[in-house]
């Protein structure tokens, strides 16, 4: 009956957040995540309340890594038996499991906290656009992406890259064939296969 | 000399006896390790302990019965700690119920004196408590219709029942301290007698001093029970959309549409709603709510609480030294849900009954 | 000189090209105000010429606010590997960068520009502008042995869109 009730039950209520991991950095989307999943984002929020909400995210297969860390960034993993050690570079990780990296990154954010297990249930990650209707159906808000989704020259059409302003004028008479590279036809004895072999 | 000198040496010897037991028997603030092992110590402890349970607890008795009681004197500082000038005579009779002027006389019959030969001076606060009564419950309606104007007459009555009950003004008359002051047979002192006190010692400020500062007793110390509860959770409100319906209609506004404004969770034992009430799609009011009905229940008792203009986020009552001139007007009747309700509901065709929820 | 050869030239180019001519031609930057060089053969004389190409579009031109006269000067802080419209007007239709002399860039910007394209390609958001490998030639597998390629990468900038 009360009012006060419904409110009580509105403020502690768990809301349902959905997140493209689309071309996002796992790293600093994991940031924004677990502000999500901890509910720092409330006024209510204190350390020893439970108040955090569920973060669904989706697209984690898309995830984009800065620069040369597809290569660099490890995984590492130790079975506390002599010679157990081992690691694993993020493409390899990402081969095996799509949602691993992401997963991860939030596991990792949230480290020194006594409740990590419990928010980390509350993180629902799918390798692509494809999540279930049931989950579907919780959802009631949109966390803001981390970067900017890139876009491909391919993608724009004709219309846009007339209409876009040239930035310089080229000289009359300049011939544009005049840095071409050769096509080479002929079998290079650097490059061909069966040079080598022979 | 020698006697003095001995009962100096007594003197010091108890003393230093007292200190001694009162210091060390309980070994905490012994400063050295004990070097003892005192076998008596527990048991002589689980002994007393064992009397104090088979005595029980503590039989109450009134405050009268200690030696240092002096009832002038309270009377006295009952009047001074309100800051009201009461005449003493009034005073004490406020505080004689009607069990204790019966209790006397039959005393007195067991004595054997004749009463109609030496009248027992008593008159008892009935009087008082009658008039204190009425006083009291007009003026809480005219400042509460005062207060909140638009509120229906039902929510003015339910917030007066609240505040004038047994319990309310017993918890006012003890905490201002007619407990120990009431002259009752009866012990210890049921919330029917300390709430007949109250309403006399109302009475007896009006026999004193008049109207005015009868009301400004009761606007000290009987509305200030209304701050921080909800005025609205005093009415309870059978079917508030059907309520809000009536208004609506009859003030020449469409009728009551809600709607789904956000939900979340819907699938889980956590889920929440938001339903909004909108007519001739202006929004009215919103409320949560774990499920659709509920929501939407709650929303058309927000709707109710806007039309009213007792939201929320109202005005504090206008209480201590605001209220010095504050203008009532006691004429006041505010309009009743009721009318309301048989006014669109009960003229015309009885199928509007039917439709009034979702 | 064995046989008689007539050599007409309009206007003189600056680069003459090579005499192989692509039957592969990915027009990614405009052809706007340039010319190409076509050599005909008829039985006695081989003529060379500067044919200018026909307008195709007519793109607005922007105007140059910097002193130095760079077109990229006024981006200096705002230039990303991912505005790919104004990168392609920088890059030749074999995806090399034009020279300063055509462009008109500073050396400054042209070093950035240089590192801008390498992100943006390898970003994948500019097309692909290998060379068609030589005949007979075993196509190496790519992807296969660079495995990681095939992932999205970023790069970090200082731009406004991306504050972090």
């Amino acid at each position: 009956m009360a009012h006060n009730r419904v409110m009580q039950w509105a403020v502690l209520a768990r809301t349902w957040w959905i997140f493209d991991a689309n071309q996002q950095c796992p790293f600093r989307s994991a940031y924004r995540i677990t502000t999500y999943l901890q509910g720092l984002h409330k006024p209510v929020y204190h350390r020893h309340g439970d108040v955090g909400d569920h973060v669904v995210v989706f697209n984690t297969k898309h995830i984009a890594m800065r620069g040369d860390f597809w290569r660099t960034y490890k995984h590492f993993h130790h079975t506390r038996y002599a010679g157990g050690f081992s690691r694993a570079s993020a493409y390899r990780v990402h081969e095996e499991d799509p949602t691993r990296i992401l997963e991860r990154a939030c596991h990792n954010r949230l480290s020194g906290l006594d409740n990590r297990r419990t928010l980390m249930k509350r993180l629902h990650l799918f390798p692509d656009k494809d999540i279930p209707e049931n989950i579907l159906e919780n959802v009631s808000g949109q966390i803001q992406q981390v970067q900017v989704v890139p876009k491909k020259l391919e993608d724009y059409t004709q219309e846009d890259i007339d209409s876009f302003p040239q930035l310089f004028k080229m000289p009359e008479d300049y011939d544009i064939d005049s840095y071409k590279r050769e096509n080479r036809l002929e079998p290079d004895q650097h490059t061909s296969k069966a040079w080598r072999l022979k | 000399m020698a006697a003095s000198m001995a009962s100096k040496l007594f003197r010091a010897g108890a003393r230093s006896t007292i200190r001694k037991v009162s210091l060390f028997s309980n070994g905490l603030l012994q400063k050295g390790p004990r070097r003892n092992y005192d076998r008596h110590r527990m048991r002589y402890l689980k002994e007393m302990y064992q009397k104090r349970l088979d005595a029980g607890p503590e039989k109450p008795r009134r405050r009268s019965e200690w030696i240092n009681w002096n009832y002038d004197a309270e009377i006295y500082a009952f009047g001074q700690r309100l800051g009201e000038e009461f005449e003493e005579s009034t005073l004490r009779q406020a505080f004689i119920n009607r069990s204790y002027v019966e209790g006397e006389k039959k005393k007195r019959a067991e004595l054997g004196i004749d009463i109609d030969a030496v009248p027992l001076q008593l008159d008892d606060n009935t009087e008082f408590a009658n008039e204190g009564s009425v006083l009291m419950s007009s003026y809480l309606k005219v400042y509460l219709r005062n207060i909140y104007p638009y509120m229906f007459e039902e929510g003015i009555s339910a917030a007066h029942d609240y505040l004038t009950t047994d319990e309310m003004l017993a918890h006012i008359s003890k905490h201002i301290g007619c407990e120990d002051l009431i002259l009752s047979e009866e012990f210890p002192t049921s919330s029917a007698t300390l709430s007949t006190t109250f309403k006399a010692v109302v009475g007896a400020l009006f026999s004193d001093k008049g109207r005015e500062r009868a009301e400004q007793f009761v606007r000290d110390f009987v509305l200030p029970q209304l701050i921080e509860t909800d005025i609205n959770e005093l009415w309870q409100i059978v079917n508030p959309m059907g309520l809000l319906k009536a208004v609506l209609v009859l003030s020449g506004k469409g009728e009551p549409e809600p709607r789904l404004l956000w939900k979340s969770g819907a699938n889980t034992i956590m889920s929440l709603y938001w339903v909004g009430i909108y007519s001739d799609k202006d929004f009215i009011a919103k409320s949560p709510g774990e499920t659709i009905l509920i929501a939407e229940e709650m929303a058309a008792r927000e709707a109710i609480k806007k039309i009213m203009k007792t939201e929320d986020s109202r005005a504090p009552l206008v209480l201590g030294a605001a209220a010095e001139n504050l203008k009532l007007d006691y004429e006041r009747v505010n309009v009743s849900a009721e009318d309301i309700i048989r006014k669109y509901y009960g003229s015309e065709d009885p199928q509007k009954n039917t439709s009034t929820s979702l | 000189m064995a046989t008689p050869m007539k050599v007409t030239i309009n206007t003189v180019p600056r680069i003459f090209s090579s005499g192989l001519i692509s039957t592969r031609f990915i027009n990614t930057t405009s052809t706007k105000r340039i010319k190409k060089i076509e050599i005909t053969k008829k039985d006695s004389a081989t003529v060379i010429e500067g044919v200018k190409l026909k307008e195709e579009t007519h793109q607005p031109v922007r105007e140059i606010k910097a002193p130095t006269g760079c077109p990229l000067c006024e981006f200096q802080n705002s230039l990303t590997y991912r505005d790919v419209l104004m990168l392609r007007q920088f890059l030749s239709p074999d995806g090399k960068i034009l020279p300063r002399h055509v462009t008109g860039v500073c050396f400054t910007m042209q070093w950035k520009l240089k590192n801008i394209l390498y992100q943006s390609y390898s970003a994948g958001l500019l097309p692909n502008y290998r060379p068609e490998l030589p005949v007979n030639e075993d196509p190496t597998h790519y992807l296969k042995n660079y495995k990681w390629r095939k992932n999205n990468v970023y790069y970090e900038d200082f731009s406004l869109e991306n504050p972090l």
